[in-house]
């Protein structure tokens, strides 16, 4: 393939201002976090970090961006990454637990977060397999099990970890895919009552989640106890009204919200942007979406259909899960809002999936 | 379209609403909710502090500081951020300072407030001690606090201020208002950790300090007065006591003594009883005393002249069935009205009283301000207890002429006693100069009521003339002064008991004014139930001689009888300022080892000024302790290094 033709530069500069929110918003809302834990003159110590990553991740991009996409296609690479990504998986599984869950694997100088690599990895692999036997989607052994079950252990793996949320991307990412290669409603219809009932029974497995499903129910109920992420979430929002508090004033920031760069970095741009800036974010990934999948609609291979889908679809369903998760309409699930929160996984990961998108938008029309 | 194309859009469709939901509950939680979530932020987020302005002084009429607020600190602590309560409560008990026992730390540590009060308002000093234990969840907040430089003096005028800066009694009460100024509030941003995070710079009301209250009280009159009235009251170990000083010519009270007593700078360790300023909030019957208001209408209503004569009989009247008798079972015979007066013949001013009349004695007793208060700037003031004429019996204008059956301040008998002294001109008595503020600009001074006409100027220099009679050769020759000529009455009241009057318990006192011909000061004492004598000659004219005496010497009145020889005042200024310092009389105070406040405040109170050098506590001072230095002398003092 030599044709040479531009990427989509909406979806580039979408990305970048998402890119760039996120490292504003993380100043804002690690400053005296950062001072706290680390001394009155590292305000910046978050964002410095995140900026480091942002290299790292903004390097990955172009390299994509710019990669003969012939190489993405490659069974060989396609296969080392996924077992690449599992081993990674593995090995977290024998660090220290951290706050309760075993999702890092510990380096001297950083951590990784290898489920956040797994996630287009996965994707990746997905589209291969539905690419070469899109005809056959209906067959259990030619597309269906080889996908399930590599879903399922990625999926199984992650879980083990502890981190329902990025599983159950996963695993509704894979969903996805397969409905859009065109699987028989008879089958959905199968698949729903079989898993349907397991998701149900694997919430209430384990007490954390169920305890974290009723205080979503109701966070006022327990405004100190269990409701008290949920309650806090709402509270920075709703102050924050149609024009927020400013830039740097937020106060929720202040110790009542925890994880405010993290997991609930939206509520604090609620709070300190208001109604404006947290629409203004809701908008600037709703065109994102539109443009990943427009990528998938006018690519020209199935490969590249799926990939774009699947990747949009891991970056929509994240942004939507944690700003519901913010506006308390789900559980607290731990999953960040891509290129926004905190983490350096998750910014490689989800930079990543845009280098990806870049370079197939090159060869659609 | 194929069919991948149609199932991307149906993914599309579910994402989009799936937004749209998201964006639906923006609008709720930003816009609906709004104020209910910026309420509940409020509320954790933000703690309103009252900021206390500092307190007025007051101030004597020579600007002496009688009470002023003085830096202080107070000590909170959160008990939910303190694990071991047990020991922290130890810690804090061992600042000796702090008077409190561990078990008493530790009860108030075990609240589930998350703010307890463990001192109010102690020193910077013992503050500083209990910061030094570095204990976390214990702060502390600047405050003021209430001091009496001069501890008792005047100590039932000035009142006295509870712990949240109200004032409780006195002119603390009653000029709360001025000296209270305005309490300012700050908004304070606190975050999770309970920490104070931000003093929100708009928000903030500055406090505005409190005026100053100027007193009419002079604090040498008011320690003259107070000396000599302690001095009686000790020896004849009498239950309680008054002594005023007023200037006759405008009302001003130069002094308002009461026994008993308190420091209110420690006004707890005190019954409440001590509090009560008697002069003005205590009815007594004024007994003879009160015959000059009968004298005086006699003679207004030319009923009787100094020189008539009046059958005193055999030393009892008996009118309906009461029978007055004379003191100490007199049997006077023919005396003169100047001699009834000066003799304080019972007997003798009823039957004047008989021949006025209950409606004109009762119109003059109103007159001279009986049973209505005088209006002084001072809280909780009795009316007196005058029946009204519809009400009284058949004996009541017998009783009232001498003083029985009505009751009265202390304050309103001096008043009456001053009316004479004015020419007939009743005055308005006051104890409020003004109120300044904190540039002594005046912005206030209490209205008073114009002097009034309440007998004749006649009358009045008639009745002059029988009260100098009284301590010429009458009853109150003990009240005589060698420089000046003084008129006066002594009182001698039973005291009133159930069903009648006591036989042992009594009221001495003795009011009266001076210099006799042109008179500067209004003066009485009552001294109640003293043991081992009884009347007001004996036992209260010597103490109003001495406050006489002590005070026109100080005042500087010239001497209207011709002198001999001249008298060298004692050194009453000395003594004065050396009171609070009770144990160190004339001597230099030991200021080693104090800080830089507390030596100013010691060396002040012995009538010291300070030279200081350095910071830190005092290590030298010149001259040294215990050397003799005479009041307003200067010392010198070094300070160094920290505590």
């Amino acid at each position: 393939m030599s044709r040479k033709l531009t990427y989509d530069s909406y979806l580039f500069g979408a990305a970048m201002l998402i890119v760039v929110v996120g490292i504003v918003m993380i100043y804002s809302a690690s400053a005296i976090l950062a001072t706290q834990k680390f001394g009155a003159g590292n305000p910046y110590h978050f964002m410095t970090r995140q900026l480091i990553w942002l290299f790292a991740g903004g390097a990955a991009m172009f390299l994509l961006m710019h990669l003969d996409t012939s190489l993405l296609h490659d069974r060989r690479i396609v296969y080392s990454a996924l077992a690449l990504v599992g081993l990674g998986l593995v090995m977290a599984l024998f660090q220290g637990p951290v706050n309760g869950t075993h999702r890092w694997i510990i380096l001297p100088w950083f951590q990784i977060q290898p489920s956040e690599f797994a996630k287009p990895v996965v994707v990746l692999f997905i589209a291969s397999i539905l690419a070469r036997r899109e005809e056959r989607v209906n067959e259990l052994t030619a597309t269906l099990l080889p996908v399930g079950s590599v879903l399922a252990l990625f999926a199984g793996l992650i879980l083990l970890g502890r981190d329902f949320g990025t599983a159950s991307v996963l695993m509704v990412v894979g969903v996805g895919m397969i409905f859009a290669a065109g699987v028989s409603w008879r089958l959905i219809g199968l698949f729903m009552i079989a898993f349907v009932p397991a998701a149900i029974a694997l919430v209430f497995s384990a007490a954390y989640r169920r305890d974290r499903l009723f205080s979503f129910l109701n966070p006022e109920a327990d405004p100190l106890g269990k409701g008290f992420q949920a309650l806090q979430s709402l509270i920075a929002l709703g102050t924050g009204g149609l024009k927020g508090l400013g830039i740097g004033n937020g106060r929720q920031k202040l110790f009542f919200l925890p994880e405010p760069h993290t997991d609930f970095i939206f509520s604090i741009i609620g709070e300190e942007l208001g109604f404006i800036g947290a629409f203004a974010l809701v908008g600037l990934f709703a065109f994102l979406v539109w443009r990943g999948l427009r990528v998938a609609q006018l690519s020209r291979d199935r490969f590249a259909f799926y990939t774009a889908l699947g990747l949009t679809l891991m970056i929509a369903l994240q942004a939507l899960v944690n700003m519901s998760v913010a506006l308390c309409l789900l559980p607290t699930k731990g999953i960040g809002l891509p290129m926004v929160s905190y983490g350096g996984s998750s910014l490689v990961a989800s930079l990543i999936a845009v280098g990806i998108l870049l370079n197939l938008s090159q060869q659609s029309t | 379209m194929t069919l991948s194309q149609k199932r991307v859009i149906q993914i599309f469709a579910v994402l989009a609403a799936w937004a749209v939901i998201v964006i639906a509950r923006l609008i709720q939680v930003q816009f609906v909710l709004h104020d209910h979530y910026t309420n509940r932020a409020q509320r954790q987020q933000e703690r309103t502090l009252a900021l206390n302005p500092m307190r007025g002084s007051i101030l004597d009429s020579r600007g002496r500081v009688l009470a002023e607020s003085v830096a202080a600190e107070s000590v909170y602590a959160d008990p939910q951020a303190i694990a071991n309560r047990k020991s922290v409560a130890a810690r804090l008990a061992s600042v000796a300072g702090l008077r409190m026992s561990a078990r008493e730390v530790e009860a108030k540590l075990r609240s589930d407030a998350g703010f307890v009060w463990i001192a109010r308002q102690i020193p910077l000093a013992v503050a500083d001690e209990v910061r030094k234990l570095k204990i976390s969840g214990v702060d502390f907040i600047d405050e003021h606090a209430r001091a009496y430089p001069r501890g008792t003096l005047a100590a039932n005028v000035i009142g006295h201020v509870g712990v949240d800066g109200e004032g409780l009694a006195g002119v603390e009460h009653s000029f709360d208002s001025y000296v209270r100024g305005k309490a300012g509030k700050v908004t304070v941003l606190r975050d999770a950790r309970r920490g104070m995070y931000l003093v929100g710079g708009e928000g903030a009301n500055r406090p505005v300090d409190g005026n100053d209250v100027v007193l009419t009280i002079d604090g040498v009159v008011q320690f003259i007065a107070e000396r000599a009235l302690a001095n009686v009251v000790t020896r004849y170990r009498a239950v309680s006591g008054t002594a005023i000083v007023m200037d006759t010519r405008d009302g001003r009270i130069l002094a308002m003594a009461s026994l008993p007593t308190f420091d209110p700078n420690r006004f707890g360790d005190f019954p409440p009883a001590s509090w009560r300023n008697r002069a003005v909030q205590d009815n007594y019957e004024p007994g003879s005393t009160f015959k000059i208001v009968a004298a005086a209408a006699g003679i207004e209503e030319r009923i009787v002249t100094p020189s008539q004569m009046i059958h005193c009989g055999e030393g009892a009247i008996r009118i309906a069935n009461l029978e007055i008798n004379e003191h100490g079972g007199h049997r006077y015979g023919l005396l003169s009205f100047a001699e009834v007066l000066a003799k304080s013949s019972n007997v003798g001013t009823v039957k004047v009283a008989l021949a006025l009349g209950d409606r004109r004695l009762y119109d003059y007793v109103r007159r001279f301000g009986f049973g209505e208060r005088t209006g002084i700037e001072l809280p909780g003031e009795a009316n007196g207890i005058l029946r009204h004429i519809s009400r009284w019996s058949q004996v009541s204008v017998a009783s009232i002429s001498i003083g029985q059956e009505i009751g009265a301040t202390p304050l309103q008998v001096v008043r009456a006693m001053a009316t004479v002294a004015n020419g007939g001109m009743s005055v308005q008595p006051r104890i409020i100069e003004k109120v300044v503020d904190g540039e002594g600009r005046t912005i206030a001074t209490p209205k008073r009521a114009e002097p009034k006409r309440v007998i004749s100027e006649r009358t009045a220099a008639v009745l002059n003339e029988m009260l100098k009679g009284v301590v010429e050769h009458g009853t109150g020759m003990q009240a005589a002064l060698a420089e000046h000529v003084v008129a006066g009455k002594t009182g001698t009241s039973q005291k009133a008991v159930r069903g009648g009057y006591s036989a042992d318990r009594f009221i001495a006192s003795f009011a009266g004014y001076v210099p006799a011909d042109r008179p500067r000061l209004a003066i009485l004492v009552t001294v109640d139930e003293p043991k081992g004598e009884q009347y007001g000659g004996v036992i209260a004219a010597p103490a109003f001689r001495e406050i006489a005496e002590a005070s026109l010497r100080y005042l500087r009145v010239t001497p209207s009888i011709p002198q001999r020889s001249i008298t060298v005042a004692p050194p009453l200024l000395a003594a004065f300022s050396q009171r609070p310092v009770a144990a160190e009389r004339s001597a230099v105070p030991d200021l080693r080892g104090l800080d830089a406040r507390a030596a100013v405040a010691r060396a002040t109170a012995s009538g010291l000024t300070v030279e200081a050098v350095g910071s830190g506590v005092v290590t030298s001072q010149q001259p040294g302790a215990g050397e003799a230095l005479p009041a307003g002398g200067r010392i010198a003092i070094i300070l160094a290094g920290a505590m």
